[in-house]
C-alpha cells in the first residue's frame, strides 16, 4: 500500500493544478505530461527492452498528423487518435524487424534513418500534410455538448491519458512481459536459452514504445494547436533520448528553465 | 522501483512552478520581445532584439511616448513552436501592451492566436504568406509579406532586367515555400515559367547538381531564395563553377550576413530589399550607424524592422492618443503613416487590412561587398491615405 | 555528358572529406568500441580554431594549421578521452553514444552562444580559378581535396600497415585480450588512436571549411554523413570507410540531379538501411564477432 503513496499524492496535485496555476504554468504543465507519455514509451523500448531508438519523434508525428489531419474533417478526436496509435503501431512493428537483425548503434542508424525519412515524408506530401506550411487551429476534442476547449478542460484530458498510459505501463512491466524485456536487456543470448522468443518480445517493444508516442503525438498536436513537419525532427528524438536518460523530470524541467532570460 | 524516481521529479517541477512568483510593476508600460536567442534562429532573434532594446531605450531618453516610458524583457523561444507558445503565455500573463516577436514564421503561426485571444497588439519579423492567410487581426508585419515582396521583385526582375529565362532554386521550408509559390504565382501572371525549380534544404552544402542543372537549362538569370548561410555557400560555388548566369536576390542574398561569409563571391549580385543599411535615406543610415556604434556590428534587415516595429507602435499610439489596445489596433489597418509624424519610421509605410506593410524598397548590387543601393522601387499601391484614429 | 563528369568530380571531392572523418571514427570504433556521435563536432572545433588562429590572430597559414592539428589533438583527443572515454567504457556501450551524444550539443550550442551564431568566412587555400576541360568546368579546390584527401589516407595506410604502432592498434582492434595478454598496452593505444582522430578531423576541418562555412551547426551533416559512410562502407576497414565515403558523395550528387530534390537526404539513408539490412558488415567490410 505504502508504495502507492507517492503516486496518489502526485496525482492528487495534478488534479488540484489547475485551480491554482493560471494559464501558462498550466501549459507548461500539460505539455510536460505529454513529453511524460512520450518518455514513457521510449522507457519502454529503451530503457526497459535495451533497445536503442533515435526515431521516437517519427512516431509522435503519426499522432499528431493522424488527429491533426482528421480534424480538418471534423473527425472526433478520438478516432483520430485511435488512427494516429494504429500507424504508429504498425511502424513500431515494422521497424522491430530490424531490430532483430542488428544492434546498438546499427539499430540507432535505422530508427535515425526512419526517423529522417518520416519527416521528408510529412515535409513533402503537401496535399495530405500541408507540408512546410503545418496545419493550424486543430481541433480538441469533445463529447457531444461537453467541449474541453478550455485550458483546464484540457488539462484534465491529457492527465486522464497520462494516468491510462502509466498504469498500463506499470501493468505491462510487472506482468511477464516486463520481466521479458528485462532479461533482454541484460543479455540476450542467457534470455533466448532460458526460452524468452527473443523475437516476439523485441518487436513488441518497439510497438508499444511506438504506440505510446502515438498517444502523446496526438495530444500534443491539439495542445500547441499548431503543427509543422519541424516539430518532428531528429532533433526531437535526441530530446526524448536524453530525457529518459536523464530521468523524465530533470529532462522537462531543464528544458523549460532555459526558457528563462 | 523506476517511477518513484518519475514521480518525484514531477513533484519537483510542480512545485518549482508554483513558488516562481511573478512581481509585476504597474508605472509604465510593458512591452516584451518575444524571440529566437538559443537554436536556429540565434542569429536573426539577436538581430531584432537588439533593435528593439535599442529602440525603446532611445525612446524613454527622449520622454516616452505620451509621457509613459516602455519597459521592455527578453524571453527566448529557443527556435521551437512550442516553446514558443509556452513563452507567449507567460509574457501575456504580464497584461504587456504590445509584444515584440517572434521572428521564425513557424513560431509565430504558432503563437500569435494567443495575442490575438488576449488582445494585445503583435509585431512580428516574420515574413511568410501563412501569416497573413489566418484571418488575424491582431498581427503587424514589420515588412512585406511575400506577396508583396515577390510582386515588386518580378515586377524589377521582368521590367527592369529583362530575364528571358529564370532559374529559381529554393529552400524547402514555411519561408523558402512561401516566396516559392508567390514568385511562381507573378511569373504566371506575366505568362513566363521558372527554366529550372529545384528544392534545396535547410543548412545544405553542396550546390553541385542544381548548378549543373542551371547550366544545363541556359538559363539566363538565377533567382536563389534561401536563408543566409545557404546564400552564401551557393554564391562561392556559383563561382567557383565559372558559370555565366546573373545572379539575382530577394533580401536574403544581398544582406551583410550572407556577405560576410560568403566573400568576394557575392560580388556582382542585385538583389530587391525592403530594407538596407546604405539606402539613400539619411534616417536609414543613421539608424545604422548609431547600431553600430552601440553593438559593434552592421544591422541586418531583422534588425531593421525591429526597430521599425516599435515606431509603429509608437505611430499608432501617438495617434490615438490614448493607450488603448483596440483602437490602436484598428488604427494599424488600412491606414498610412509618414516619417513625417513619427521619424523613427525611417521611410513612410502603408499598413493593409491583414497587417502587411507597403513601402518603398531598393535594388542593390552587391559592390566590394557591401550592398550598393541602385535604385528606389516605388510602393505597389498608389492614393494611400492618412486616416484619423481618435 | 559534360554533367555527369562535372557531378562526378564534385561527389568524389566532397566524399573524400567525408571518408576522413569516417575513417577516424572507424578507427575509435574498431580499437575501443566508442561509437562517437560527436564526430562531426570534432570536425567543427578545429575549423573555429582555425578561424581564430589565421583570421584573428593572422599567423600565416602553416602555423596556423599546426596550431589547429595540435589544439584539436588535446582537446579532443587527448581530454575526451582521458576524461570521457575511460569512465564510460567499462559500462558498455550505450552509455559512451548518450555520452557522445551529449558530448555533440554541449560543443554545438557552446560555440553558438559563447562565440557567434552566424556562419564566418573561411580563408581558401587552394584557389578558386576554375579549370576548364572544354565544357567541363572544374575547381582547383575540388581536385585538391581529392588529392590532399587522398595523400593523408595513403600515409595512414602505411602508418597502420608497415608501423609497429600500427600493427599494435591492428592488434588490439582484432582482440582486445589478446594484445593485452602480449604486453600491448591498451589504454595507451586508444589515448592514440583518439588523438589521430582529432588530426584527421582537423585536416578534414581545413579541406571542408572553404565549401560548408565555418557555422556551430555545419556538424550536424557532417557527422551523419561519416556515419553513413563507415557503415555503407563497413566498419571494419580503413578501406571500407573511404570507399563508403566516396560512395555517400557520389550518389548524394547524382540523385539530387536526376532523380528528386526534394528527397534528396534520403537516397544515402535507403542504401544505409539497405545495407544494414542486408549486409551488416558494410559493402567491403568483414563480418564482426561477438566480441
Amino acid at each position: 500500500m505504502r508504495r502507492w503513496l507517492p503516486l496518489a499524492a502526485a496525482l492528487g496535485l495534478a488534479a488540484l493544478a489547475p485551480l491554482v496555476l493560471e494559464q501558462y504554468k498550466l501549459y507548461v504543465l500539460s505539455l510536460t505530461l505529454v513529453y511524460l507519455i512520450l518518455a514513457i514509451g521510449l522507457n519502454l523500448t529503451l530503457g526497459y527492452a535495451g533497445q536503442i531508438s533515435l526515431g521516437h519523434a517519427a512516431f509522435m508525428s503519426f499522432g499528431s498528423y493522424a488527429v491533426a489531419v482528421l480534424a480538418q474533417y471534423r473527425v472526433p478526436f478520438e478516432i483520430g487518435l485511435c488512427a494516429g496509435v494504429a500507424l504508429a503501431f504498425g511502424w513500431g512493428l515494422v521497424l522491430g524487424f530490424p531490430a532483430l537483425k542488428v544492434k546498438h548503434h546499427y539499430l540507432a542508424m535505422v530508427t535515425l534513418g526512419f526517423n529522417i525519412i518520416t519527416f521528408l515524408v510529412i515535409r513533402n506530401w503537401e496535399s495530405l500534410t500541408g507540408g512546410s506550411y503545418g496545419i493550424s487551429n486543430i481541433a480538441r476534442p469533445a463529447w457531444g455538448r461537453l467541449s474541453f476547449q478550455s485550458d483546464r478542460a484540457y488539462y484534465f484530458y491529457i492527465l486522464g491519458w497520462t494516468v491510462v498510459v502509466v498504469a498500463s505501463a506499470y501493468w505491462i512491466l510487472s506482468s511477464r512481459w516486463g520481466r521479458a524485456f528485462r532479461a533482454i536487456r541484460e543479455n540476450e543470448m542467457r534470455a533466448a536459452v532460458v526460452g524468452v522468443s527473443l523475437r516476439n518480445y523485441k518487436l513488441m517493444a518497439f510497438a508499444i514504445g511506438a504506440a505510446y508516442a502515438g498517444i502523446g503525438g496526438a495530444l500534443f498536436a491539439p495542445l500547441v494547436a499548431y503543427i509543422d513537419p519541424g516539430a518532428f525532427t531528429l532533433d526531437r528524438s535526441i530530446q526524448f533520448l536524453m530525457m529518459v536518460v536523464m530521468g523524465v523530470g530533470l529532462g522537462i524541467a531543464v528544458m523549460f528553465l532555459r526558457g528563462k532570460e | 522501483m523506476r517511477y518513484g524516481h518519475t514521480v518525484s521529479s514531477l513533484l519537483a517541477v510542480v512545485m518549482a512552478f508554483g513558488l516562481v512568483g511573478l512581481a509585476t510593476a504597474q508605472s509604465t508600460i510593458k512591452v516584451p520581445i518575444v524571440v529566437e536567442v538559443t537554436g536556429g534562429g540565434a542569429s536573426v532573434g539577436a538581430m531584432w532584439r537588439d533593435a528593439v532594446t535599442m529602440a525603446i531605450e532611445e525612446i524613454n531618453r527622449k520622454g516616452g511616448v505620451l509621457g509613459a516610458k516602455l519597459e521592455t524583457s527578453v524571453h527566448d523561444t529557443q527556435t521551437d513552436p512550442p516553446t514558443s507558445v509556452a513563452v507567449m503565455r507567460r509574457v501575456l500573463n504580464d497584461k504587456p501592451f504590445a509584444i515584440f516577436g517572434t521572428v521564425y514564421s513557424s513560431s509565430t503561426v504558432a503563437n500569435m492566436d494567443l495575442a490575438r485571444q488576449a488582445g494585445i497588439p503583435q509585431f512580428t519579423g516574420s515574413e511568410s504568406i501563412i501569416i497573413t492567410q489566418k484571418g488575424n487581426d491582431n498581427i503587424f508585419l514589420t515588412s512585406f509579406t511575400q506577396d508583396t515582396g515577390m510582386a515588386k521583385f518580378v515586377r524589377w526582375l521582368t521590367e527592369d532586367m529583362k530575364a528571358e529565362k529564370i532559374a529559381l532554386i529554393w529552400v524547402n521550408n514555411a519561408f523558402g515555400k512561401g516566396g516559392h509559390d508567390m514568385f511562381v504565382q507573378f511569373l504566371k501572371e506575366r505568362g513566363k515559367t521558372p527554366a529550372v525549380d529545384i528544392s534545396t534544404e535547410v543548412q545544405q552544402a553542396d550546390f553541385t547538381p542544381e548548378l549543373t542543372k542551371v547550366r544545363a537549362s541556359g538559363a539566363t538569370h538565377v533567382f536563389m531564395y534561401s536563408h543566409e548561410e545557404e546564400s552564401a555557400r551557393f554564391m562561392i560555388q556559383l563561382r567557383k563553377m565559372g558559370l555565366q548566369v546573373e545572379p539575382v536576390g530577394e533580401t536574403t542574398m544581398c544582406t551583410q550576413t550572407t556577405i560576410t561569409p560568403g566573400g568576394a563571391a557575392v560580388n556582382g549580385a542585385r538583389c530587391h530589399v525592403g530594407l538596407v543599411a546604405s539606402a539613400p535615406q539619411p534616417a536609414m543610415v543613421d539608424f545604422g550607424r548609431r547600431f553600430q556604434e552601440k553593438y559593434g556590428r552592421v544591422p541586418d534587415h531583422n534588425a531593421y524592422k525591429g526597430w521599425i516595429g516599435v515606431h509603429m507602435m509608437k505611430a499608432a499610439v501617438q495617434r490615438v492618443g490614448a493607450w488603448d489596445q483596440a483602437k490602436v489596433r484598428a488604427c494599424l489597418h488600412n491606414n498610412l503613416f509618414t516619417t513625417v509624424e513619427e521619424p523613427g519610421l525611417l521611410m513612410d509605410l502603408w499598413v493593409n487590412e491583414k497587417g502587411s506593410v507597403d513601402r518603398e524598397s531598393f535594388i542593390v548590387e552587391v559592390k566590394d561587398q557591401k550592398p550598393t543601393v541602385l535604385k528606389t522601387v516605388p510602393m505597389l499601391g498608389r492614393g494611400y491615405k492618412e486616416r484619423s484614429c481618435k | 555528358m559534360t554533367d555527369v563528369v562535372q557531378l562526378f568530380v564534385a561527389g568524389v571531392s566532397i566524399g573524400a572529406i567525408y571518408a576522413m572523418a569516417a575513417i577516424g571514427f572507424v578507427l575509435l570504433w574498431q580499437t575501443s568500441n566508442t561509437i562517437n556521435f560527436a564526430q562531426g563536432e570534432f570536425v567543427v572545433v578545429p575549423a573555429f580554431a582555425m578561424v581564430l588562429f589565421s583570421v584573428v590572430w593572422k599567423l600565416p597559414f602553416a602555423a596556423a594549421f599546426i596550431a589547429t592539428v595540435l589544439v584539436s589533438t588535446l582537446l579532443l583527443g587527448l581530454l575526451v578521452k582521458e576524461v570521457l572515454v575511460n569512465r564510460l567504457l567499462k559500462m558498455g556501450v550505450l552509455p559512451l553514444v548518450i555520452a557522445t551524444i551529449g558530448l555533440s550539443l554541449f560543443i554545438r550550442y557552446s560555440l553558438q552562444q559563447f562565440w557567434t551564431p552566424l556562419a564566418l568566412p573561411f580563408p581558401a587555400i587552394f584557389s578558386r580559378e576554375p579549370i576548364r576541360l572544354g565544357t567541363i568546368v572544374l575547381s582547383r579546390e575540388e581536385l585538391m581535396n581529392v588529392l590532399f584527401a587522398g595523400v593523408v589516407i595513403g600515409l595512414l595506410h602505411l602508418f597502420i600497415t608497415r608501423t609497429k604502432i600500427g600493427w599494435a592498434m591492428q592488434a588490439v582492434a582484432q582482440n582486445r585480450n589478446l594484445a593485452s595478454v602480449l604486453g600491448i598496452r591498451v589504454s595507451r593505444l586508444v589515448t592514440l588512436t583518439f588523438m589521430l582522430n582529432a588530426a584527421l578531423t582537423a585536416v578534414a576541418a581545413v579541406l571542408i571549411a572553404p565549401i560548408y562555412l565555418v557555422k556551430y551547426d555545419i556538424g550536424v551533416a557532417i557527422g551523419l554523413k561519416a556515419f553513413y559512410a563507415a557503415i555503407i562502407g563497413g566498419f571494419n576497414q580503413i578501406r571500407g570507410a573511404l570507399l563508403g565515403g566516396l560512395l555517400v558523395g557520389v550518389v548524394e550528387t547524382f540523385a539530387a540531379a536526376y532523380l528528386s530534390s526534394h528527397f534528396r537526404d534520403a537516397f544515402a539513408l535507403v542504401i544505409l538501411i539497405a545495407v544494414l539490412l542486408l549486409k551488416p558488415e558494410g559493402l567491403w567490410g568483414e563480418r564482426e564477432e561477438w566480441a
